[in-house]
């Protein structure tokens, strides 16, 4: 039978108490427990407006997810930011705003065509031909393709939300030189600053995975958010009583999590 | 005609940085260059590794990297190779990045450290799958590599012999430009197996990398530009990062001067016979 | 066919993860060398994902040059320089003209896309640090105390600037990091959480059902 491999026994507990919250709250909500998430985010409330202005110019918005794969950390904030561009595919739909779509793999090209049409087929046009671009997937010349869609489509809308690189730089500057009303979202820890400082609005670290609930509706997805709130107080206990053990001198916490 | 600090064109802000950047390479200034600990803590890490002890370097950074990173990776390099270190070089992500590995080696001249390659240094290439083929390389090295970068088998690589796992490492170099590292080699490396990790990182990415450095799970790490500058004058052997540091002395300048313009918002208007000005001040 | 296209690499994804998990804690004899050989095989799949994107880009391209649509002479650049390096890392002993033309040719077109960088964060900058309010100001203050600590010139001008870039960077930014970090790092783990339970629909390609109103 085997054992717990040395220094990794703490690790091991906590991994399993942070799964079995999360896997308690998901539960209840498959019970039927409605969990509501009472903090908006305000980013997502400009998307309507952001879009209705494009709308009233006549111009197309453009939406990228970002430099990154679908696969890894930065995959997770890719799938959010396609879920995102699900719900801003719709409302371009409905409002009848022109929309272009950027990403990085080739491999999420059809991932992305399928969520275009699907969206504009559940607002009643199911013939649209997908505007999904793709240029690279090495940054600078993605940077430079989504900077010259931009251009070219005159998009007074720059959405760039999900699992931002250093395209972002790119991107988001370019679009705020050009006067573009900027959205943003990234849980990349070394672009948030960036997003922060050239969009309007913004979407940044787990607020990310929150827009993803919220907008799904999905009570699985919102319930693994409250999940996540519950871990982050236990977490937030263990720093406190780790902190008044090693204050009286005694070193059990940093024991436990180097066990 | 009108001219307001707070709406300056971006072209005359790109054009102010090209001169503040293009002037002091030109026309060095020559100012000091302190030494932070962290520069010092990388220099140690490296130096604490044992005669013949293996180090692995990733050089993660692309071509967009290359300015900031690297003179770093040359300074690694020679630092390793003058410690007499075996140095073994590979990339997980993609390929460019062992084109810069060969580069970096190639430019700094192996022989004039009296390192012989497939003995003292060796460039895998690239194995691609990110973390996943880390945690592998980690577990079992010869099941993941078979031939090196230009085609050798490791069988004829006598570097490669005692090179089984991640126990038989004793420093992980990891230069980033973004992506997960260091965090991915943290989890696969010191958190898997206790192997010190240091390396840098640009600018942008530093940032994030202090709570790393600060817990001690990174033995120090540089930060750009600057950090290799004093890693080039902890080890002796001044490089272009040592150049770079004027420029970016009177860049950040230029900056600041921008930022200040555009807080205060100081407006001139000029009429149009020119023979008159009315300053106003904006709020 | 849904069995192929949702059950199986359901099954596969679920397989795999509990194999690298377990292997990571425990000490199964032989476990180990089953989570390698998986890890092995993220190697030729993350390489075919490259291959689809270059099948994507060329047909694309081909299309817009048969078509003459607009900036087809782009296009015409684009699938000569597809076709160079693909020869040239195909012919045998082309090695080193594929790697010295990538490294002279593509090395230095992203150097040079790089270098926009520096003033794009000057003009990023010059927007972005207005003080309007305390945040602002604090904000503002911040960056400009870290701006002038991280050159030589700051140095020059007093020792209590890099001190102060110093306990900016490892006491307000390292917190506020950690926390962030804590938080995506449970954002992803809930993620993963919801694809190894068969929940996450955008993974498995149900997101179609969603947007037709399918069943959850």
């Amino acid at each position: 039978m085997g054992i717990i491999i040395p220094g990794r026994l703490g690790i091991l507990i906590l991994f399993l108490l942070f799964n079995g919250v999360i896997l308690y709250t998901m539960w209840q909500a498959r019970q039927g427990k409605k969990f509501k998430l009472r903090r908006t985010l305000e980013a997502l409330e400009f998307i309507p407006e952001a879009i209705g202005r494009a709308v009233e110019m006549n111009k197309p918005i453009h939406y990228t997810p970002g430099g990154s794969g679908l696969s890894g950390a930065r995959g997770t904030h890719m799938q959010m930011g396609f879920v995102i561009f699900a719900h801003v595919a719709r409302l371009c739909a409905r409002l009848g705003a022109g929309l272009i779509m950027s990403v990085w793999q080739g491999a999420q090209i059809p991932l992305a065509e399928e969520l275009y049409r699907g969206a504009y087929a559940a607002e009643g046009i199911p013939d649209i031909t997908p505007d999904v671009r793709f240029y690279s997937e090495d940054d600078p010349p993605y940077a430079a393709g989504c900077m010259g869609a931009i251009i070219e489509e005159g998009a007074v809308v720059n959405m760039p939300i999900g699992g931002a690189g250093s395209d972002m730089i790119f991107i988001a500057e370019g679009a705020a030189q050009l006067g573009c009303m900027q959205i943003g979202g990234s849980a990349n820890v070394w672009m948030m600053p960036f997003v922060v400082a050239a969009c309007d609005h913004y979407i940044i670290g787990e607020e990310l995975f929150a827009a993803g609930a919220i907008l799904s509706e999905d009570q699985l997805q919102i319930s693994g958010i409250v999940g996540i709130d519950y871990n982050k107080i236990i977490i937030i206990a263990i720093i406190l009583l780790g902190l008044l053990m090693n204050f009286i001198g005694n070193t059990m916490m940093l024991d436990f999590l180097n066990m | 005609m009108s001219i307001s600090t707070r709406n300056i064109d971006a072209r005359w802000i790109y054009l102010a940085v090209m001169i503040s950047i293009i002037l002091p390479i030109l026309f060095p200034i020559g100012l000091p260059i302190s030494i932070s600990e962290g520069a010092r803590d990388v220099y140690n890490a490296v130096e604490a590794v044992p005669e013949g002890g293996y180090v692995i370097f990733f050089p993660s950074f692309n071509y967009g990297g290359k300015g900031e990173m690297f003179s770093m990776a040359q300074a690694f390099i020679k630092h390793c190779l003058s410690q007499n270190l075996k140095l073994v070089i590979i990339s997980f992500a993609e390929p460019m990045m062992s084109l810069i590995g060969e580069e970096a080696f190639l430019s700094v001249g192996i022989e004039n450290y009296g390192a012989v390659y497939g003995e003292d240094i060796v460039h895998l290439g690239l194995l691609a799958g990110g973390e996943v083929t880390e945690a592998g390389f980690a577990a079992d090295v010869h099941a993941l590599v078979q031939v090196d970068y230009y085609g050798t088998p490791i069988s004829e690589l006598p570097i490669m012999d005692n090179l089984r796992s991640a126990n038989d490492i004793d420093l992980v170099i990891i230069l980033t430009n973004g992506g997960d590292s260091p965090a991915q080699e943290l989890r696969q490396f010191k958190t898997g197996f206790g192997v010190a990790v240091t390396g840098g990182a640009v600018g942008g990415v530093y940032g994030s990398i202090v709570p790393y450095i600060d817990s001690g799970q990174l033995s120090g790490y540089l930060p750009s530009l600057r950090g290799t500058a004093e890693y080039e004058l902890l080890l002796g052997k001044p490089g272009t990062a040592i150049l770079g540091m004027d420029a970016q002395s009177l860049m950040h300048i230029v900056v600041l001067i921008f930022i200040i313009l555009g807080n205060l918002g100081v407006g001139t208007t000029i009429s149009k016979t020119g023979q008159q000005y009315h300053r106003e001040v904006t709020e | 066919m849904s069995f192929f296209k949702q059950q199986v690499p359901f099954y596969i994804l679920v397989f795999t993860a509990i194999v690298m998990i377990v292997a990571f804690f425990i000490d199964i004899p032989g476990l180990g060398g089953v989570a390698t050989e998986l890890s092995r095989i993220g190697v030729p799949v993350t390489a075919f994902a490259l291959l689809l994107g270059g099948i994507s880009l060329f047909r694309r391209h081909v299309v817009v040059v048969s078509k003459q649509e607009r900036n087809w002479e782009f296009s015409v650049v684009l699938l000569l320089s597809f076709a160079w390096y693909f020869g040239v890392n195909v012919i045998p002993g082309m090695e080193v003209i594929a790697r010295e033309s990538f490294s002279r040719v593509v090395g230095k077109l992203n150097e040079g896309m790089f270098a926009i960088v520096v003033p794009f964060m000057a003009s990023m900058a010059y927007r972005a640090f207005k003080i309007k309010d305390a945040n602002s100001a604090f904000f503002t203050i911040s960056a400009v105390i870290v701006l002038i600590g991280n050159a030589p010139i700051g140095d020059s001008l007093s020792p209590l600037l890099p001190m102060a870039r110093d306990w900016l960077l490892n006491i307000p930014n390292t917190g506020a990091m950690r926390a962030v970090n804590i938080g995506i790092a449970f954002g992803i783990f809930a993620y993963g959480l919801r694809v190894m339970l068969g929940y996450e629909r955008l993974a498995l390609g149900e997101i179609m059902e969603k947007l037709k109103g399918g069943s959850q």
